[in-house]
């Protein structure tokens, strides 16, 4: 009973390199991220007859990657696992990032964005690495656009706070 | 309008209009510390883009999932496994979640003793005779519905069942569903080994009912018709909680509360 036709497989096929970045930026974490991704696809897949197509494919698919990853997060959570983050690798393929110092700051970047708590780092990646609009994110994660706000503000305040001296 | 660093962030964010961003422009003009704000938090979204770029070439396997399209019809091999035990006792609002997972174990505390004291013992073949005695609610004079009903989350209770095989039941986390009940996920393990994981939500009438109960590296020979293959046990018992969750867990404090009061 497969209803992925080639558009859809095609216009899936598109957001892939969106859905990795967004799974990145998620995990903070190449291998965590690609898994994601792919644990994404395969519900995506596995739910593609519930995809309403006057709807967004990208905006339905990365709620799927949220929900995975807030899943995984409940799971480590509960299970008590967390990775030691000096056990992460040390960059994301900055393939265009010869220049050391820059490389060790966005490796900064990242283990600081992962460190932020979990409702403001999602509303930063929506909002600040995605793009969507306040109304949008707020659609995504089922909160008042006034708690995006909050959220954002105090995410970046965070991030400037520790980078102010670096930007 | 006071600029603070919520209105900064949305002006940064192209989320104010009119009089509202007038208003930021003309601060940001006359006041250089305002201007200074603006910049470091353009320049923290530079950052961030930068530390998480678009890579177009993405790797082959993600590739193949998409053009192959039928990951969960060759993958899903713990579909065989499938008892649906839901549609008996199903309460309408959570059909989405037990619906949305084809792979789930369902099962009840009377399948639970069952399992752990050895009546079911190998009746693998005969879902008839099991069947007939899976409820979905949990009975108020168990040990389970006590954990349920009075212990916190991460506090493990230990129960002693025939032989005097020692069992550890343990909520792990409480939730509020998208129906308004409250919901908690716990364990039940022997001997360090997690043997069952399950779902209960309360009810209004002060029952528990379980939303999904799997088996996770079990001893086989107990129940072989319950278990999942690696990793699709914890798959199916997040797919339910991910669809009955309304918000985060309830806080440490949230849920004493409800705990002291009943759960209401």
């Amino acid at each position: 009973m497969s209803t992925l036709t080639d558009k859809k497989k095609n216009e899936l096929l598109e957001i892939l390199p969106r859905l990795r970045r967004f799974s990145h930026s998620l995990t903070c974490d190449p291998n965590a991220g690609d898994d994601l991704a792919q644990a994404t696809v395969e519900r995506a897949l596995s739910r593609i007859e519930t995809w309403d197509e006057t709807r967004p494919l990208q905006f339905w698919v990365f709620k799927i990657a949220k929900n995975l990853w807030y899943d995984q997060l409940r799971a480590q959570k509960v299970r008590g696992h967390t990775e030691n983050i000096d056990d992460l690798p040390d960059v994301i393929e900055d393939k265009h990032q010869a220049d050391m110092e820059t490389s060790q700051l966005l490796k900064e970047v990242r283990e600081k964005m992962r460190e932020l708590p979990q409702d403001q780092h999602i509303v930063l990646v929506l909002v600040a690495i995605e793009g969507y609009s306040y109304k949008e994110a707020a659609a995504m994660l089922d909160l008042p656009i006034g708690t995006v706000m909050s959220r954002l503000s105090r995410a970046r305040t965070t991030l400037v706070k520790i980078f102010g001296n670096k930007l | 309008m006071k600029i603070t660093e919520q209105i900064l962030t949305a002006y940064v964010d192209g989320e104010l209009e009119g009089s509202d961003k007038k208003t930021v422009e003309e601060q940001m003009a006359k006041d250089n510390q305002i201007r200074t704000q603006v910049e470091s938090l353009k320049s923290i979204d530079r950052l961030i883009n930068a530390a998480f770029p678009i890579h177009e070439d993405v790797p082959e396997q993600l590739v193949e999932a998409v053009t192959q399209g039928s990951i969960n019809e060759n993958n899903n091999t713990a579909k065989n496994n499938v008892i649906p035990l839901f549609g008996r006792h199903k309460k309408p609002g959570l059909s989405k979640a037990v619906t949305a997972i084809p792979y789930a174990v369902a099962a009840s505390i009377t399948l639970v003793v069952g399992i752990m004291f050895g009546y079911l013992a190998n009746t693998p073949n005969d879902r008839n005779v099991l069947d007939s005695v899976l409820v979905s609610e949990i009975n108020t004079h168990s040990r389970l519905y006590e954990v349920l009903e009075n212990s916190p989350s991460s506090t493990p209770s230990k129960i002693t069942g025939e032989n005097n095989q020692e069992f550890i039941i343990e909520p792990l986390l409480s939730f509020k569903s998208v129906n308004g009940d409250y919901c908690r996920e716990f364990d039940i393990h022997n001997n360090d080994k997690k043997t069952l994981a399950g779902i209960a939500c309360r009810e209004q009438d002060a029952t528990w009912r379980l939303e999904i109960m799997v088996a996770s590296d079990a001893q086989p020979n107990n129940y072989d018709i319950y278990q999942l293959s690696s990793g699709q046990d914890e798959e199916a018992l997040n797919q339910v909680a991910d669809n009955l969750m309304s918000n985060d867990p309830l806080s440490k404090t949230e849920e004493e509360i409800l705990i002291n009061n009943n759960w209401k």
